[in-house]
């Protein structure tokens, strides 16, 4: 009899607990978020966050060392507002996948969701299968350049994308092309890319919009390359946590509502986007 | 992100505003089920074509062009569309009637008339300012086109992120360029053009900030004496604040009866206060140069315009004081002292309870005797020319009345009088190939000659001039109250839009509400909330980096040195002027009409 009243006791506990945690995940945030600080887990942590090493501006990119760029602005916000201090380290994403692995990092900046990372981080739920996740940071696209003049148009079909198919090292985007046996070829900065299609006159680059975007304008390229009006695909990008840092669920589910609540403040993002 | 109307949590009023909707929903389905009854087999098929287009020529009459003209108009859309028949585009415009109207009418006509289907997003302005701005700095296709503000016009000026229209005519795009599109019959076109006269943005939809008033009450002879016996002086349209006070004052609390027969206790005055950013645009939508801030000069002005932003060869160069502007300075503390003071004084009690989308019906209830802000979309509320409703006469006939805002003791002879805008026909830069020729294509048609008069009808927000002009508007011109006198004066011109200084105006306009809701919740006096936000607004500024035009802000001085200088602010004035006020009758004749 005592134990039945033990286990209800637990079991009642622990449906609270599960209550409480999906009442910090499900907050209605109907129509514009204030804009004002409040702390979700007032904590005082320090959380060390590793920020891959990209030249992917405005999204991520390396100043003087710096992680900087509007993922890094949405993450580090959200994470004050929830009551954290923040350390942000900037290294290659492999770096950032080990220290998350051997508990030097709580977390990684700006990661679509891939089954491999996922063994070794924890992605807010339902980020697997999402188009657009509510618990994103930001949402980016990629779209396809090929050569001017190749008549490429996409159609919602990747297996018709012109080959060698170019792609930066490391990119999500790799795995789902070489499933649709295209020829991938990986080069490691966006400039590579871009000459290397120019020179060679064929097959097509696979990059975020804003990246097509700069090397349209680039003189040395100026007029060769055609953007195919259509993404390739859009991808949620998350601030995903190490399975082994300290963090509660409870701490982990209040600093992505509050990635959420900060996406959604009209004055907040406006700022962010005009900084870059 | 998006928050359709029907799931924005509006408290008081909100039944009103979803039961409009729906109502105006069923009747445009029901046109349009008439039409596609009568023409159920019209498809863009060839075979069919000339019948469709006959239809919706019939449809759209009356028409800024002949039953020909107009055919022929939508037969070139036929032939321009062609290599796109079977294709989409995702369009998104704010929730004004105008809009609705191009969603469930226009759409469809387009989509029979090219073979192109358009899904028509309507979402709140606060939206579309987010959309298009995260589409722009993100890269993220989201939208073919918007209708947005041309309050932007400085932001896409500087970003260089939207198609530059004037360009693609000329080039890619004369292929899909209406031969009826006639620029120069729109409607301050200029509202959308960048330093250099390029034309980023094409006018869809425009609306002045205006003054409404009861007409009928005014001209009243009882509550005319009333008011003279109280006063001194005759009850007209206010000219100056301190008049509007007075009249404000006047009928708070007074018993009224409306032409329905019913009888109400009268606000003299009704605004709007919830924190939104629709009370961001009730300030940087020129209140504070109707307040008196800034300087003279149109379209804004110079070198200090309505946003207290300083200007010097096209760089923001400060907004606080202290760097030359005028944000903080004595007009704008007062025309933000003034906007809480009458809410608290003279309106209703809800008002600050509500924002920009709930207020618009209000006046047309019956209660309200004048406001000094009603932005021109608020007319199409069926309230304002239903017949029964407490505003209009037994056959719909208005008995209220539009005229320029007054004035504030700070403006002067020269400023800009009065504000307005121009949504306007916006295409991204990353929207590209056949996704941009299909949307300059429906763009076009949501302006072109043949459906103008007929969109103006329905919602009351002009974008050509031969539309105000139409033998049909100017016969029926008092179903608008005044408007159609308004857009057809010469001083239509004095009322001007944000212009080209405000260097990111969905960053910038972002700050403002905030301020603003603070002062009318009392945590921050108005001197503090024009001081803080004028702080924030220069550092904001200082962040920004344009390839050209970018802000450069002058060091900080003394707010004396900037006083005592005589391009600087205006110093501080008594508050209190001799009201005068103005026979309605003799605004129409100095608009030139009568």
């Amino acid at each position: 009899m005592a134990a039945t009243t033990v286990m209800n006791d637990r079991s009642i506990r622990s449906v609270i607990r599960i209550m409480l945690l999906c009442a910090v995940i499900c907050l209605p945030t109907a129509g514009y978020a204030d804009g004002t600080d409040k702390t979700s887990v007032a904590t005082g942590k320090t959380l060390r966050l590793c920020c891959p090493d990209e030249q992917w501006y405005p999204f991520l990119y390396n100043e003087d060392g710096v992680g900087k760029g509007m993922l890094v602005d949405i993450v580090k916000k959200a994470c004050e507002s929830a009551g954290f201090r923040v350390e942000i380290e900037i290294f290659p994403i492999n770096r950032c996948l080990r220290m998350a692995e051997y508990e030097k990092a709580d977390g990684i900046i700006g990661l679509p969701y891939d089954k491999k990372y996922a063994t070794v981080v924890e992605y807010p739920s339902g980020s697997q299968s999402a188009a657009e996740s509510v618990w994103r940071i930001l949402q980016i696209d990629e779209v396809i350049i090929t050569y001017r003049g190749s008549g490429y148009e996409y159609a919602g079909n990747s297996r018709t994308l012109p080959e060698p198919v170019r792609v930066l090292q490391g990119s999500p985007v790799t795995s789902e092309l070489r499933q649709a046996d295209l020829n991938v070829e990986e080069l490691s900065t966006s400039r590579q890319l871009l000459s290397k299609l120019a020179h060679d006159k064929n097959g097509s680059v696979v990059t975020n919009t804003v990246s097509a975007e700069q090397y349209l304008k680039d003189e040395s390229f100026s007029d060769s390359f055609d953007i195919d009006p259509v993404p390739l695909r859009s991808s949620s990008y998350y601030l995903a946590f190490s399975w082994k840092s300290e963090l509660s669920r409870e701490e982990r589910a209040a600093i992505w509502h509050e990635v959420r609540r900060w996406r959604q403040s009209y004055a907040f993002m406006l700022k962010v986007f005009s900084q870059y | 992100m998006k928050v359709s109307v029907a799931s924005v949590h509006f408290p008081a009023g909100s039944r009103i505003r979803i039961g409009r909707v729906m109502c105006k929903a069923v009747v445009y389905i029901a046109a349009l089920f008439l039409v596609a009854v009568s023409f159920s087999s019209a498809e863009a098929g060839e075979a069919n074509i000339d019948k469709t287009v006959a239809r919706w020529v019939d449809f759209f009459t009356p028409s800024g062009l002949s039953k020909e003209d107009a055919a022929k108009e939508l037969l070139w859309f036929h032939e321009a569309a062609k290599p796109f028949e079977g294709k989409e585009i995702r369009v998104a415009a704010e929730d004004i009637e105008t809009h609705y109207w191009e969603r469930d009418v226009l759409a469809q006509a387009f989509r029979e008339i090219t073979g192109i289907a358009v899904k028509f997003d309507v979402i709140p302005e606060g939206d579309i300012i987010l959309n298009i701005t995260e589409q722009m700095m993100t890269g993220r296709m989201i939208y073919d086109a918007y209708v947005n503000d041309a309050d932007l016009i400085g932001t896409h000026t500087r970003l260089g992120k939207v198609v530059n229209l004037t360009e693609y005519m000329a080039g890619e795009g004369k292929p899909y360029t209406d031969p009826w599109l006639d620029l120069p019959d729109f409607l301050n076109l200029e509202f959308g053009q960048d330093y250099d006269g390029n034309q980023l943005q094409l006018p869809d939809q425009q609306f002045p900030i205006l003054y409404w008033f009861r007409y009928d009450w005014f001209n009243d002879e009882e509550t005319k004496r009333d008011f003279r016996k109280r006063y001194g002086y005759e009850l007209g349209v206010p000219v100056n604040w301190s008049a509007y006070e007075d009249i404000a004052e006047f009928f708070t609390g007074r018993t009224m009866k409306n032409p329905n027969g019913s009888t109400v206790k009268a606000y003299g005055h009704l605004d709007y206060g919830k924190p939104s950013p629709s009370l961001g645009w009730r300030f940087t939508d020129a209140w504070l140069s109707v307040a008196g801030m800034g300087d003279k000069g149109l379209p804004n002005g110079r070198p200090v315009d309505e946003w207290g932003i300083r200007v010097e060869d096209r760089v923001p160069v400060g907004s606080m004081v202290e760097r030359g502007g005028q944000l903080n300075g004595p007009a704008a503390v007062y025309g933000l002292t003034k906007y809480i003071e009458w809410m608290d004084k003279y309106a209703p009690p809800y008002a600050k309870n509500i924002e920009w989308s709930e207020f618009g019906p209000i006046p047309g209830e019956g209660a309200i005797a004048q406001t000094i802000y009603f932005c021109g979309t608020f007319a199409s509320y069926p309230g304002y020319h239903k017949a029964g409703s407490p505003v209009c006469d037994s056959n719909g006939n208005p008995l209220w009345r539009v005229a320029p805002q007054p004035h504030g003791v700070y403006w002067e002879e020269g400023m800009k009088v009065g504000y307005q805008d121009a949504g306007s026909w916006t295409i991204p830069s990353n929207v590209r190939g056949k996704q941009r020729a299909m949307a300059w294509l429906f763009a076009q048609f949501c302006v072109s000659k043949t459906v103008s008069v007929k969109k103006f009808i329905i919602g009351g927000t002009p974008n050509r001039r031969s539309t105000v002009e139409h033998p049909y508007i100017m016969k029926n011109a008092s179903r608008w109250g005044g408007l159609v006198e308004f857009y057809s004066s010469r001083d239509e011109k004095t009322f001007t839009g944000t212009g080209l200084n405000v260097p990111n105006y969905p960053a910038l306009s972002g700050l403002w509400w905030e301020h603003i809701a603070a002062a009318v919740k009392g945590e921050y006096t108005p001197q503090q909330a024009m001081d803080t936000l004028a702080a924030e607004q220069d550092e904001l500024m200082g962040s920004m980096k344009f390839t050209r035009y970018s802000p450069k802000l002058n060091p900080v001085m003394s707010k004396e040195y900037w006083l005592e200088r005589p391009d600087g602010p205006k110093a501080k004035r008594p508050e209190r002027e001799k009201p005068v006020t103005i026979a309605y009758d003799d605004i129409l004749k100095g608009w030139g009409m009568r």
